[in-house]
């Protein structure tokens, strides 16, 4: 077309797709540490309860 | 941050104990963390300060129109200001170092020398910004912006090209 | 998944249609411009970008007032107001981007510091003060108190962005749709695009803060569990005196860069 208008079509998708990868790995991450943790605590909570 | 760091080794910890001396390497981790917050500080102070410098002596009187910058004349002198008008048509003459015109605002002319390509959209009845001062009778130019509008019309391939050149 | 998880993927997949709709729409069925040719094509993308920037500072807002209003106060307003706000950044961040890239081939020059141009500059460092002040460290609810009134005060430069064509003398021009006399000066198929791009970008806005907000909240859970272990560690051990550093090494598997 001209390159401004691809350049700024470009950009938009470039800047949200990768906030969208951020936010998708972050909290894949995270829910997976979550999950690790929650089992965790639970283990943890019944030894202290026991003793 | 600083305040946290304080209180570590002072009145809140455990009399007779050096927190720090217990923990080298929570300490270097502290200093290393206190010239970031140094740096993001000052970043922001400049970047503020910066904007008010631009925004005070720029977007407050961004412009003067063609019949103000006339009506001023005398105490602008020779400074440098950015001058709004619209194209006169039939004004336009290109030459080698760059174009000639007058832009006009109510009943208001100024001709305008300007050194430098004209952007692409520049065009008769357009109305523009130049920036520059006056020298002499006519306005010495080495930028011209193009101040469209926002209204947006679909152009018909099948009529005439351009039609009056928008604005 | 529940109920709510699938309502958020839909959000999520509209918005994505919406915008590959606007893209095909903008790029492909609208006309060119009677004056600006095939570079009016931009207004389908940076208005609607512009607008979410607002709305993402207005939500920032009104969650700052429900935090600080003792009747309504509660972590998870907190947690809004710093979700929406970073998405306005990044929304900002790509106004001031596309404007830049409209501006050098319409107007002439990338950037020019007309009363606009230089408020919204200032809007885009105001909110990464915000997100910078939500990282100084301290007790949640003094981090959220604080942070509530910098977003507040950060607010009132929205305003002056939106107003600032009317109330100064700038290059940019007016507003197409929200302007003082409210008539749009865009029609036809231009105008439903443009419509499309801000519906859909909308929805993006909201998708994107709901992740955010999912991310925060996790993160908070996380870091619970790990002053809850740091406390348990130090009491079991002697005293707790001598445990300073130790429980770091553990940390860092789940606290990688987190919004403490």
């Amino acid at each position: 077309m001209n390159g401004y208008v691809e350049g700024g079509y470009l950009v938009v998708t470039g800047g949200i797709g990768g906030y969208a990868a951020w936010l998708g790995t972050r909290a894949k991450k995270l829910r997976r540490a979550v999950v690790v943790v929650r089992d965790e605590t639970s283990v943890q909570r019944r030894s202290q309860d026991k003793s | 941050m600083n305040v946290i760091q304080g209180s570590d080794s002072g009145s809140m910890s455990a009399p007779g104990i050096d927190w720090k001396r217990l923990d080298p390497t929570g300490t270097k981790r502290r200093s290393n963390k206190s010239i970031k917050v140094v740096a993001i500080v000052l970043f922001f102070i400049a970047g503020f300060g910066f904007l008010l410098f631009k925004g005070l002596g720029n977007a407050l009187q961004y412009f003067y129109t063609a019949q103000q910058a006339v009506q001023m004349r005398a105490t602008l002198g020779s400074s440098t200001f950015r001058l709004e008008g619209v194209v006169v048509p039939g004004t336009i003459k290109t030459n080698a170092t760059g174009v000639d015109f007058s832009v006009r605002f109510a009943s208001a002319v100024v001709p305008v020398v300007e050194v430098g390509v004209p952007p692409q959209l520049f065009q008769p009845n357009v109305p523009v910004v130049v920036v520059g001062h006056f020298a002499g009778q006519v306005f010495q130019s080495d930028q011209i912006m193009i101040k469209h509008s926002s209204n947006y019309v679909a152009a018909h391939p099948n009529r005439i090209k351009n039609a009056g050149g928008g604005s | 998944m529940n109920r709510s998880g699938v309502l958020v993927r839909l959000i999520g997949l509209l918005a994505i249609i919406g915008i590959v709709g606007t893209y095909w729409m903008g790029l492909v069925v609208t006309p060119p411009d009677v004056f600006q040719g095939n570079l009016v094509r931009l207004v389908y993308l940076h208005p609607p970008v512009a607008w979410v920037a607002y709305l993402a500072y207005g939500v920032t807002s009104l969650a700052s007032i429900a935090f600080l209003w003792k009747r309504t106060r509660n972590l998870k307003w907190d947690r809004l107001a710093a979700s929406s706000a970073e998405v306005g950044v990044l929304f900002t961040g790509l106004t001031l981007v596309t404007g830049s890239i409209w501006g050098r081939p319409t107007w002439g020059v990338w950037w020019t510091w007309d009363a606009r141009l230089t408020t919204t500059a200032l809007l885009f460092l105001l909110y990464l003060g915000y997100l910078a002040i939500r990282r100084i460290p301290g007790d949640r609810y003094k981090v959220g108190t604080r942070s509530a009134v910098a977003g507040l005060v950060a607010f009132i430069d929205v305003p002056i962005v939106h107003q600032s064509v009317v109330w100064w003398k700038t290059l940019h021009q007016g507003a197409t749709v929200l302007n003082p006399s409210l008539s749009p000066k865009i029609h036809g198929e231009m105008a439903w695009t443009l419509l499309l791009g801000f519906v859909s970008f909308t929805l993006l806005y909201v998708w994107f803060t709901i992740k955010r907000y999912q991310v925060a909240s996790m993160t908070d859970e996380l870091e619970d569990v790990e002053v809850d272990r740091m406390i348990r560690e130090r009491l079991e051990s002697d005293g707790g005196v001598l445990s300073g550093g130790a429980p770091r090494a553990e940390s860092n598997f789940v606290d990688g860069g987190s919004l403490k």
